[in-house]
């Protein structure tokens, strides 16, 4: 007895030593212990310039029922690509690609996936202009939290709202998707639909990152016609069209997507005034910018870039760090870099900004979606009653 | 309003039993099948003491009227009318601008069909935008803006018309009195001519203002009070209102709290909003509503450089129709 028990004891020991080395072994990147701007600097410089192009790119996943941006599913999907908006209702498919993404990939760094969650995943509530009708924030809030959840147990980390540009033309057809005319109104409930999504800590299971759009000033489009030019003051800018953005900025919000229109001359996807030099460096944003779809090619048709390529490093030296459905950055920003047209210390601010949220959203530790029955995600009764309020 | 003693209520338009419509532009995955339509949330709620009939009457846009006959027989026998019009889904949203906020005509002569058979009217509206209702609302006798409620389609709106809810809801966007009204919002700069300027043709301002919102009970503002009438940069200052809810409903009422600069060395906007709240007041209560104004906060302005600035001078603070004065010093 004695000798086994000895034996037993030496056993043990063996295995913790070897649990020990084990850990010494594990990259300082996948350990949740350590500091998450330490596990981006420790990440990074192991990052090769392709990988970190990579990062900055989304695609598109499964079912895509919107009209205006139909595109075949995108086949072959790299195993190192940064983010995908996911069209399936179910977690299924997502966790099949995000596999691909841990195992195939050299670093194994997990895709974050999206969705356009406006007002509601399935248990779909009253577009954003009725709910500020509402006058009542706390509500909204509690409804981008039943979205969240919804979303984050279906396979979404993340949602392209809320839309908070101030809109004052009715014949502009998005006015729907935001909560009106006045900026204080659109800064409040702005405020209240990020702690919705995001909660104090997005890794809990149940939150998705926000995503502040359309930055900035879509909602000036000029007769109401979509995708157009807007004439925007500096002045306006500062008084009307910034301060819901300053607002849900400091709330917190970890992404925002580049607007489409053109800002007086600059696209505000090529905008280095409002993407950088104000919300980089003055509201000290430590997020990323994700364009709209197809903005930075857009620029093109905008008349400031001659190609993909001009287009490509216009966008992300303005700072927009994620290209939505562009095809520009995967094709050109490695040559851009290597020649030195856009700098090494900008590629790698881009990716640390990626890198952050999806730490943040703890995509790390758990990058699969756990399966539950649709019935335990999907149109609770309690979620319903927030959606009668 | 609301609908308590009514034996007959003919529920007509195209909207009516639609339930697609009334998940909005970006439904996500929200599917129709779980929408409640608007004549299924009325005859839930109103299913004993009422008697439903419905009839489409005509679709949302085109010129086939063929649907106004049946409408007609279907209100004729009815002792209300709610007509239930409005914006398709994709009326809406991303790529979907509109050079009108009037609906399409063959859904206003729907409503004037109606209005010739002298029957009261309430008019229900989903849509996605502000709408031009000048032709429509003179010839309504109320109107409910339900915009595209989601899955719960009617069954919210259905107890607003028994009056089971008393609606609270305020405009957080201008309904113009025409579409060449636009841009028209409650926070433009002051004019050089404020008693001049005005269109010749219709009305310059607009039919419902930011903020407007009926209610089945009402309420009284008393004068707004301030904690100082001088304050300095640094210094905080409470202003309260008092209101009365003088009807026979409980009610929830939303106070807006708005500032003005009348002289400043830019020109501001004639008011901005700055604080609002929300608070639950029984019938033949008074509530005080109160306002923490931080004058760094809630005064100042920014410049085109994002500069922020708070001047010395007076300021106004205004709820309603009330205002008060406060002076800011050194």
């Amino acid at each position: 007895m004695k000798k086994l028990f000895v034996y037993g004891f030496c056993l043990l020991s063996l295995n913790l030593n070897l649990f020990a080395n084990g850990n010494k072994n594990i990259p300082l990147y996948k350990d949740a212990k350590v500091p998450i701007e330490k596990r981006i600097d420790d990440l990074l410089s192991r990052m090769t310039i392709e990988e970190k192009v990579s990062q900055l790119n989304q695609y598109t996943l499964g079912r895509n029922s919107n009209i205006n941006n139909v595109g075949d599913e995108v086949k072959n999907l790299p195993a190192e690509i940064g983010s995908l908006i996911y069209f399936n209702a179910d977690p299924l498919l997502r966790n099949q690609v995000q596999h691909k993404a841990m195992e195939e990939s050299r670093l194994g760094i997990p895709i974050i996936f999206a969705f356009d969650v406006i007002h509601g995943f399935r248990t779909v509530y009253q577009i954003s202009l009725g709910q500020a009708c509402s006058w009542n924030p706390k509500l909204v809030e509690q409804a981008c939290l039943v979205a969240a959840q919804e979303s984050r147990m279906s396979g979404i980390d993340w949602t392209f709202s809320p839309m908070i540009d101030v809109a004052r033309d009715g014949r502009w057809g998005r006015v729907a998707e935001g909560y009106g005319e006045d900026p204080y109104t659109n800064a409040v409930f702005g405020v209240a639909s990020v702690k919705g999504y995001q909660g104090n800590n997005m890794n809990d299971g149940n939150r998705v990152a926000a995503c502040l759009k359309h930055y900035v000033g879509y909602g000036a489009s000029e007769g109401g016609r979509d995708y157009v030019y807007t004439e925007i003051s500096p002045q306006t800018l500062w008084d009307t069209y910034l301060p819901p953005y300053e607002a849900c900025v400091k709330a917190g919000a970890a992404t925002l997507m580049s607007s489409f229109n053109d800002i007086s001359g600059i696209p505000g996807s090529a905008n280095q005034y409002t993407l950088t030099e104000i919300l980089k460096k003055r509201w000290e944003h430590d997020g990323f910018v994700v364009s709209d779809w197809g903005a930075i090619e857009q620029l093109r048709s905008q008349g400031v870039a001659a190609n993909r390529e001009e287009a490509s490093s216009k966008a992300i030296i303005a700072g927009v760090e994620m290209d939505m459905m562009n095809g520009c950055y995967d094709k050109y920003l490695v040559k851009l870099v290597n020649e030195g047209k856009v700098s090494e210390s900008r590629l790698n601010d881009a990716v640390k900004r990626v890198l952050r949220i999806k730490f943040s959203l703890g995509l790390f530790e758990q990058p699969f979606t756990p399966i539950y029955t649709e019935k335990d995600r999907l149109l609770k009764p309690e979620s319903f009653a927030v959606a009668k309020k | 309003m609301p609908l308590t003693q009514t034996s007959k209520i003919a529920v007509i338009g195209p909207m009516a039993q639609n339930r697609e419509h009334l998940l909005g532009s970006w439904a996500a995955h929200g599917s129709p099948e779980d929408v409640t339509s608007i004549y299924d949330g009325l005859k839930s709620e109103f299913g004993v003491k009422s008697s439903l009939s419905y009839a489409k009457g005509c679709d949302f846009d085109g010129t086939d009227t063929i649907g106004f006959s049946e409408a007609r027989s279907v209100a004729k026998v009815a002792d209300v009318v709610v007509i239930c019009i409005g914006e398709k889904r994709g009326w809406s949203g991303e790529n979907a601008s509109r050079s009108t906020l009037a609906l399409p005509q063959i859904q206003e002569e729907l409503v004037r069909e109606i209005k010739k058979l002298g029957k009261p009217i309430v008019l229900l509206l989903s849509n996605g935008r502000p709408l031009e209702l000048n032709k429509l609302e003179p010839i309504c006798d109320a109107i409910v803006e339900m915009w595209q409620p989601g899955v719960v389609g009617g069954i919210p709106v259905a107890e607003v018309i028994s009056g089971k809810i008393n609606p609270s809801g305020k405009l957080s966007m201008t309904f113009p009195y025409s579409t060449g009204q636009i841009p028209i919002y409650y926070n433009m700069r002051q004019s050089a001519r404020p008693a001049k300027g005005k269109y010749k043709d219709i009305p310059t301002t607009a039919l419902y203002e930011f903020a407007y919102g009926l209610s089945y009970t009402s309420y009284q503002y008393a004068d707004l009070k301030a904690s100082n009438s001088s304050i300095k940069r640094t210094q905080k200052l409470t202003i309260e209102i008092p209101v009365t809810n003088t009807g026979a409903r409980d009610g929830d009422e939303t106070v807006h709290w708005y500032i003005s600069d009348p002289y400043c060395s830019i020109s501001r906007p004639i008011k901005e909003l700055k604080y609002f709240e929300k608070q639950q007041i029984k019938s033949g209560e008074t509530k005080i509503f109160h306002f923490e104004l931080d004058p760094m906060r809630d005064l100042s302005f920014v410049d085109g450089n994002g500069t922020q600035f708070l001047e010395k001078g007076d300021y106004y603070i205004i709820v309603k129709d009330k205002k008060i004065k406060i002076e800011v010093t050194d």
